[in-house]
């Protein structure tokens, strides 16, 4: 995973997340003057654009879009900041199945599926984003995504190749209180699978959860570091 | 330490004011850091009193009581003016009276495109946010007003704004005085207005040359107030060399 931020100069707080073939750019720009019809009176309203990597927006980006809402609108501390508006832009600038759809191969593999990956990168960038334009949040936050195989076993962060032969694929956002997940924010699941294999798959977006946080809270520190270079001893 | 949201927030029980970057969750009354940064707490000698705030990176201003900013007049509303601190965020009121010396009859006279250093005198969210031009303690200018055109305005990161204007040990400011002489206003919002010797001079409508000459070194000093933000401390001479090279 490759992580820049600050990408962006004319917006507040701008991260681009690069994981294999998937790369995504998110900037939040706020709290700005909000159009007079998205003025909330005692809370700051949340505008999400998503730009897909290839052709323009449709319903998939109009559902994916909704999604995200109800994740950032529950982490975002938006009674801060009443009356103003939080714009968060999200460009998908390539996916692993551009290959695939450039060369007309669309149905080929089920979109749901690609969600999966796309949008845990896309969870994960946010994330950053907000960090980077200094928007308050109640808690941290971390997507996984998994799925589980024909043979019943869990895939951890599984690759196209591996979903596409998967039974089920789970897609979980926890929020991290200490360092460590808390309580699952956001849950999307396809396919089929029991009650029990959901289970499993949460006790296990449990752990790895935890384990990228280590990760992810380290490629922060290292971004706060550098937002503060005259800090540093020379 | 660094601290990001849902930490811990690793502070002793005790009377607590809380800074920047430090939420108070009003249903539950929790205390939680809610950005990215440096935590700092600081406790008084009396072992009483402690405050809590993170510092962190930031480029869109919110305003506080008592901050000291740079705004650009953008119109007039009735007795006030409209000031505009930062790009896409709402108008702040400047009253006509917040000026020393002002009466109904005798006001200041600013025109749509000046440049004021003021204080932030109101930060109520739900309602509009009022600057002033005077200083509270003595009713006189105490440099606040407005900030003359031959100057340069720049914008640079509210973080690096908050160290040129609050730390005394900062070298940034101390270098550049080595290159020219200069008059600075910092303004919390991100916005630092120069002006290196006497600024732009004009003679007959023509400028002067060593009007020209003086604004070659204001671009210069706000190139290596911009690039210092980004590089480490052992580098900033170099900046330094480089921005005034061609002078």
């Amino acid at each position: 995973m490759l992580l820049r931020t600050s990408v962006l100069e004319n917006v507040d707080g701008s991260a681009e997340l690069t994981n294999g073939r998937t790369k995504v750019l998110v900037s939040v720009s706020g709290p700005i003057e909000p159009k007079i019809k998205q003025e909330l009176p005692n809370l700051a309203s949340l505008e999400i654009i998503l730009r897909p990597s290839i052709g323009t927006a449709n319903t998939r980006e109009n559902l994916l879009t909704d999604k995200l809402r109800s994740i950032l609108s529950s982490l975002i501390i938006r009674h801060k900041y009443p009356r103003q508006l939080i714009q968060v832009v999200v460009q998908v600038l390539s996916l692993e199945t551009d290959a695939v759809v450039i060369n007309n191969f669309e149905n080929t593999v089920d979109d749901l599926k690609v969600f999966n990956i796309e949008f845990t990168d896309i969870i994960n960038c946010c994330y950053f984003a907000l960090l980077d334009s200094n928007i308050f949040l109640y808690e941290s936050f971390i997507g996984v995504s998994q799925s589980v195989s024909e043979d019943k076993s869990i895939i951890n962060t599984p690759e196209l190749s591996d979903l596409i032969h998967s039974k089920s694929h789970h897609l979980l956002v926890f929020s991290i209180v200490d360092s460590k997940p808390s309580k699952i924010v956001y849950a999307d699941s396809k396919g089929e699978f029991s009650k029990q294999e959901l289970f499993e798959v949460m006790d296990n977006g449990f752990k790895i959860a935890g384990a990228n946080f280590t990760e992810f809270r380290q490629l922060v520190e290292k971004k706060i570091e550098d937002d503060f270079v005259w800090k540093q001893e020379a | 330490m660094k601290i990001v949201p849902g930490d811990a927030l690793d502070i002793q029980q005790m009377k607590t004011t809380i800074g920047p970057g430090v939420y108070k969750n009003p249903k539950t009354q929790n205390i939680i850091p809610a950005a990215a940064g440096y935590l700092n707490v600081k406790i008084n000698k009396k072992n009483t009193n402690q405050l809590a705030y993170i510092e962190s990176k930031s480029k869109r201003y919110i305003p506080k009581a008592n901050d000291f900013v740079v705004g650009i007049v953008t119109g007039t509303i009735g007795e006030s003016y409209k000031v505009s601190l930062q790009d896409f965020s709402a108008n702040v009121l400047l009253s006509m009276m917040a000026f020393p010396n002002a009466t109904k009859k005798n006001r200041p006279n600013l025109k749509v495109g000046q440049v004021v250093y003021a204080r932030v005198s109101q930060d109520i969210p739900e309602i509009d946010i009022e600057i002033e031009c005077i200083d509270p303690a003595t009713g006189k200018e105490g440099g606040f007003g407005m900030l003359d055109e031959s100057g340069y305005i720049f914008e640079v990161g509210l973080n690096y704004a908050n160290e040129l204007l609050f730390n005394p040990s900062s070298v940034y400011l101390e270098k550049l005085a080595s290159k020219c002489k200069f008059e600075v206003a910092i303004g919390l919002n991100g916005k630092i207005w120069i002006k290196c010797g006497d600024g732009l001079v004009y003679e007959e409508d023509q400028l002067t040359e060593a009007g020209a000459n003086d604004f070659r070194y204001t671009l210069a000093a706000a190139t290596y107030l911009k690039k210092c933000q980004k590089v480490p401390k052992s580098q900033v001479d170099a900046v330094l060399k480089e921005s005034f090279k061609n002078l």
